[in-house]
């Protein structure tokens, strides 16, 4: 026979108190798996956002260091003259625009190193993004020197330039035709610029196709950066001795030049604009993700009044009666703002941040001193 | 309690005294879980702080390059305004300041600083302009600019030193980025 006794449950006052002791336990670890779950989606939305803000402002920070490296604060000179077509500028989808050029100390324009673009990219919440266009020289293509040291036998690293500017005749095993293996260096390709340097200045070209011996220029290049003419400055005819079809160029070193522009694109995919950068006239790559604010403004010096946070080049000081253009650009004051992906779902609302911060344009400054205390 | 019964022991639950003690426990083992995760919040929470400093203190750094670079400011004065007894005349200011946007002269920590810097976010209805925009001022940052001669380079090359605080809840967290600045540009 069982002992009944040995099997008594709880009484009801026990079980109360147990039940009710459970309970608020398993209330406070609901409670706090509850806030796990938001505090997870609020880290990942601040997380998303942070990211967007470090890959869009590094990118730009590092190209806008490199701005007129080999150029030199002047800035390239274009094609000048009359019936000059007006030069394209790079831009968001759907805009046409051309790029103003600056005034040279000879008779040609230039194209700045930095080419300010206030208030030209998408409208984000009700405020107007800025654009802006980097001129530098690829630092890993390797340098061209035509004409060849031996004309009949043309090293990887030599070509010569067609009289009349309109090619660049290459060995075929050039670097620039092949490639560069040992440094990892992909060939020229179409679309890309070519700047012209030697001891009569400089002149640029866009590369409109190329074949096993050369790379050819025609006249119709988007950018209209290859009008040339011998009435006309600025152009690839100008840099050699005589302003001729004819005669050969002297020494004269070829790089790649790179064209950076950056804007805020929001036609691509509308409601989450995203930081562009576009080299040349290629295919745009969108950096970071959802960038909802990016303006730009321009310290300028002359050594006397020294104009900082300008926003659109050239800009007149009315009270100096100086006007000021793009080559005295120093620094570049950069402010990116970023939001996350998505709503975060306890405030039904984006996570945000903004950064201020600035870039000393250190290519630009091509002034070297040696001080002595 | 007869022969043959089974020892009644063995069927024995827990006391209510036990499972009150051992529920405890579980409660405090479960607010420990729960203060990893309030820290681990915290820590989240410095990171768009984070973001900022970094580039707080390299715009600080820039503008003192690009001061020099320009000529802006010449080479004595790229220092403190007290600093130390070798290191002393420049137009940085001493110790913390609050983080203000630059004055005329584009350079931040100097005698014209602005206003403290802000931030203006769209609010919920997600356009600038209107009136539930929300403004965020930088108020819990400090940065210190240091500029001091390095010993034995004849004052040819300084060290400069941003260090950047902000309060972040109940902790204050500390940036510093190191740099020198050489008076050959």
């Amino acid at each position: 026979m069982l002992n009944i006794s040995r099997d008594d449950g709880f009484t009801l006052a026990e079980l109360l108190v147990a039940t009710s002791v459970m309970l608020l336990v398993t209330g406070t670890a609901l409670t706090t798996f509850r806030n796990a779950l938001t505090i997870n989606d609020s880290a990942a939305q601040l997380a998303d956002a942070n990211q967007n803000l470090r890959a869009g402002t590094n990118q730009l920070i590092r190209d806008l260091m490199t701005a007129g490296r080999i150029i030199g604060p002047g800035g390239i000179p274009l094609p000048t003259g009359a019936g000059v077509n007006a030069f394209s500028r790079p831009g968001p989808p759907n805009t046409t625009m051309t790029f103003n050029l600056v005034t040279d100390d000879d008779t040609s324009l230039n194209l700045p190193d930095i080419t300010t673009g206030y208030q030209l990219g998408a409208t984000i919440n009700g405020s107007q993004t800025d654009m802006v266009t980097i001129m530098t020289v690829d630092e890993f293509m390797p340098v061209i020197q035509g004409p060849p040291v031996i004309l009949a036998s043309p090293t990887s690293i030599e070509g010569t330039i067609a009289p009349d500017g309109s090619s660049v005749a290459f060995p075929p095993t050039s670097v620039w035709l092949v490639g560069d293996t040992t440094y990892d260096t992909g060939p020229i390709n179409v679309g890309d610029l070519v700047l012209f340097k030697n001891a009569n200045g400089m002149a640029m070209q866009t590369v409109t196709s190329k074949d096993t011996t050369h790379i050819y220029f025609a006249v119709t290049d988007w950018f209209h950066f290859n009008q040339r003419g011998t009435a006309l400055s600025g152009t690839v005819l100008s840099i050699k001795n005589t302003v001729d079809t004819t005669s050969a160029f002297p020494t004269t070193m070829l790089m790649r030049a790179v064209m950076i522009t950056y804007y805020v694109d929001n036609t691509t995919t509308p409601g989450t604009p995203r930081l562009t950068r576009l080299v040349n006239h290629f295919t745009p790559q969108a950096l970071a993700g959802v960038v909802e604010d990016l303006d730009l403004s321009y310290d300028l010096v002359d050594g006397v009044i020294n104009p900082t946070a300008i926003t659109s080049l050239p800009f007149t000081d009315v009270g100096a009666g100086v006007t000021y253009n793009s080559n005295q650009i120093r620094k570049v004051n950069i402010h990116v703002g970023v939001r996350s992906e998505t709503a975060s779902k306890p405030t039904q609302d984006y996570v945000r941040n903004h950064v201020s911060t600035a870039v000393d344009v250190r290519s630009l400054a091509s002034v070297d001193r040696y001080v002595v205390q | 309690m007869g022969a043959g019964v089974m020892p009644a022991s063995s069927e024995r639950g827990f006391s209510l005294v036990e499972t009150v003690v051992s529920i405890g426990v579980l409660t405090v083992g479960l607010l420990g879980a729960a203060a990893v995760l309030s820290a681990g919040m915290q820590n989240l929470s410095s990171s768009p702080g984070d973001v900022i400093v970094t580039q707080k203190a390299a715009q600080a750094v820039e503008a003192v390059f690009s001061a020099r670079d320009s000529h802006r400011l010449t080479w004595n004065q790229i220092l403190n305004v007290h600093g130390t007894s070798d290191s002393t005349g420049g137009i940085f200011l001493d110790g913390p300041q609050p983080l203000k946007v630059a004055g005329a002269d584009g350079l931040v920590n100097t005698s014209d600083d602005g206003a403290v810097e802000t931030i203006t976010l769209p609010g919920k209805d997600q356009m600038l302009g209107t009136s539930d925009d929300l403004v965020t001022t930088l108020n819990g940052y400090t940065r210190e600019i240091m500029i001091r001669n390095v010993p034995n380079e004849n004052g040819q090359l300084r060290s400069i030193t941003v260090t950047i605080t902000y309060q972040n809840g109940p902790t204050k967290r500390t940036y510093t980025l190191s740099t020198f600045i050489s008076a050959y540009s």
